[in-house]
């Protein structure tokens, strides 16, 4: 008994052994500290797989994006800042990387409509804005000129129009009738 | 009577203001959409005058074993001998060594010019091919190689594999791969004695046979 023991411990500690033998973490193989970790994923985030359509770098697995986070990597143990490495890479790769669309063809659709959907916007909201200005008059007018509060109840009541009349005359006979 | 139906005529006057605000929108983003179909974006440089451009060719000297291995490895997988050269170290020429070279001052000269990427997997086959057919033709035929989204340390260790000995260089910021229009590599443009763009071949060019074609046709022109 104590000696088969002895030999799962021994095992288990050759295994371990054998287990941190086995090299650095598959999910950080340049063995970058927890800070520079998370400034890589930071990177790879806002980077773009240049050869595919809209894939972020961190969840794209062609060659080309793994070569990118290697040099990621490379460069953050370099010392280099978030800026450095995407103005590097803006550089080297060209603003494909940036997952801006080439301003050419049916593309310049997706540069011209934020502005075309800001100009209708800004129409809108002039247009609503001269709609409630032009709407306060009459109302100021009915206060000034009315005098007394009664006078207010008068003008709304002059706004019914013909059908209004009818439709309320028609309420009140039906309610007359059902009383 | 008249106080009621003039708010409401400018109430009118108000919306059509609007709908013709949408109408002109809606027209110019027609315009532009339209103008996109006709003028799509990658129209390959498939004839006429090709695309001046400089490129600075990798160095020559072979990268350092501590780095070649590892990169090959990558590149290639642990069995890299089954594409590689037996020697792996062994220098590129030096006369291509850092050097920058103007596609337009090789006027008088056949021009093979290649896209590839050490990334990609069909370069591996046609990277053989290109390189014999060099050697055969260097004579009356300029190779050049681009590689395309590329890292100085994959493309050289790529280079040494194959013992590639014609001129190449990273194409830095994709610049002459937009100026061609290239679509994906590997892609070869063959380019004439004049400077014009005789024939391209998109993809992996598939056997020795096709190539030696191509590059004939562009000797006889």
């Amino acid at each position: 008994m104590k000696k088969s023991l002895l030999i799962a411990f021994i095992l288990l500690i050759l295994l371990t052994g054998a287990a941190l033998a086995q090299g650095s973490d598959p999910n950080n193989p340049h063995d970058l500290t927890p800070e520079q970790q998370a400034l890589a994923k930071e990177i790879q985030m806002e980077l773009w797989c240049p050869i595919c359509q809209g894939v972020r770098l961190d969840v794209c697995e062609q060659k080309v994006c793994q070569q990118m986070r290697d040099m990621i990597d490379e460069m953050l143990k370099e010392g280099k800042t978030k800026q450095e490495i995407i103005d590097e890479f803006v550089d080297q790769y060209g603003v494909v990387i940036l997952g801006e669309p080439p301003k050419e063809g049916v593309n310049l659709m997706a540069w011209l409509m934020p502005a075309a959907l800001v100009l209708a916007g800004l129409g809108f909201a002039f247009w609503m804005s001269k709609k409630w200005t032009q709407q306060k008059p009459p109302a100021e007018i009915a206060v000034t000129d009315g005098g007394p509060p009664s006078s207010v109840s008068d003008g709304a009541e002059a706004d019914f129009s013909a059908e209004d009349e009818d439709y309320l005359a028609r309420v009140e006979r039906e309610l007359a009738e059902d009383l | 009577m008249t106080q009621s139906s003039q708010p409401q005529s400018k109430k009118k006057r108000g919306g059509y203001g609007l709908l013709a605000l949408i109408a002109i929108v809606g027209l110019v983003l027609l315009a532009v959409f339209y103008y996109g179909i006709l003028h799509p974006p990658s129209q390959r440089a498939e004839s006429g005058q090709a695309p001046d451009f400089t490129m600075t060719t990798y160095v020559s000297e072979p990268l350092p074993e501590a780095d070649l291995k590892p990169a090959l490895n990558d590149l290639f997988g642990a069995n890299y001998g089954r594409y590689c050269v037996d020697d792996v170290n062994k220098p590129r020429p030096a006369e291509y060594d850092q050097v920058t070279i103007k596609l337009s001052e090789l006027k008088g000269t056949p021009v093979v010019l290649n896209f590839w990427a050490s990334w990609c997997t069909t370069c591996k086959d046609e990277q053989p091919l290109l390189e014999s057919a060099w050697r055969h033709y260097k004579d009356q035929v300029m190779f050049l190689g681009l590689s395309h989204l590329d890292q100085d340390k994959n493309a050289r260790a790529w280079l040494q594999c194959y013992d590639v000995t014609y001129p190449n260089a990273l194409d830095k910021g994709g610049k002459v791969y937009n100026a061609y229009h290239v679509q994906g590599v590997p892609e070869t443009f063959f380019i004439d004695a004049e400077g014009n763009i005789a024939d391209y071949y998109v993809g992996a060019i598939p056997n020795a046979s096709i190539l030696d074609q191509l590059i004939q046709k562009l000797i006889r022109k």
